[in-house]
């Protein structure tokens, strides 16, 4: 699975200024509902920080991928956001959050799920990819970024 | 009390079957559970000559496998309640084993052994006995 082929342009946001773990895990929400309305979008809001009060999904070098697999719901969905000027998110690494990406699952998919998590990861884990997703300054620009990666 | 509990997955099964056990333990002492795979990034030079695959095809592979099971790992810490973050790391595993657990203040690391006897065993004895020199705090053996 591609996390290309799971976003699009009304699923990704640049350059948010929000400041607040609260605002941009909403936001996060209201991305990913935002061309399939699968579900409640407090519901899934819910879901997300019962997650997050386990530990932070930030992962470090300000990365935060806070996910969920849910029971009822169908495909696999993701949103992205950039932050440039970073979120303490509480990572363990103690660094700001500046990028941002929620995935949530079927549980029927787990497999499917995470795999798609750990390409996200691995996909993040590179600096370069990074820097560029935190320049781009149009949706578009981002998308074309994820697919150079992916296909590097 | 043991606050922060570096869990070390070595992709092996011997790890996995235990986070059920490391799960109970951190929830038992309300305990952070920090699970830590280490890319080693040596093995692709290896595994090049083995699988006939590039090295840095052979390092994707590595870390998309790390990932997927840390993330396997904090599904199933997540069941049960108990907290966890997750790490990935590249490098020498003894070395970034011990520079993590200073680097978070662990109170405990949890590392599984094999006992499937021969090199498997022994190469297992080593690791364990190598990150055990290299950390200031308990090391649990499961």
């Amino acid at each position: 699975m591609k996390l290309i082929n799971c976003l699009n342009e009304k699923t990704v946001e640049v350059r948010s200024t929000l400041k607040e773990r609260g605002p941009i895990l909403s936001r996060l929400v209201a991305l990913v509902l935002a061309t399939a309305g699968f579900m409640d979008p407090d519901a899934l809001l819910g879901e997300i920080e019962a997650r997050e009060k386990l530990g932070s999904t930030g992962i470090g070098q300000g990365v935060a991928i806070p996910h969920v697999h849910l029971k009822g719901i169908e495909g696999l969905h993701v949103a992205m956001m950039t932050v440039p000027g970073g979120v303490d998110f509480g990572a363990m690494d103690d660094m700001p959050c500046n990028i941002f990406i929620i995935v949530v699952g079927p549980d029927e998919d787990r497999e499917g799920y995470l795999k798609l998590l750990a390409e996200v990861s691995r996909l993040l884990s590179k600096e370069k990819t990074r820097g560029t997703l935190l320049a781009a300054k149009t949706p578009a620009e981002l998308l074309a970024t994820i697919r150079d990666a992916e296909a590097g | 009390m043991v606050k922060k509990i570096l869990l070390v997955i070595t992709a092996q099964a011997e790890s996995l079957k235990r986070v059920d056990f490391v799960a109970q333990l951190a929830l038992a002492s309300d305990a952070q559970i920090i699970a830590l795979n280490v890319v080693d990034t040596s093995v692709a030079k290896h595994l090049k000559t083995a699988t006939g695959t590039s090295e840095s095809e052979t390092i994707v592979r590595l870390q998309e496998d790390g990932w997927h099971y840390l993330y396997d790992v904090e599904d199933t810490c997540k069941g049960l309640g108990a907290k966890i973050v997750l790490q990935q790391e590249e490098g020498f595993p003894e070395s970034v084993i011990g520079n993590t657990a200073k680097r978070f203040k662990a109170d405990l690391v949890v590392m599984a052994y094999s006992r499937a006897g021969g090199y498997t065993q022994t190469r297992s004895e080593r690791f364990v006995t190598s990150v055990i020199e290299r950390v200031d705090c308990p090391v649990l053996v499961v």
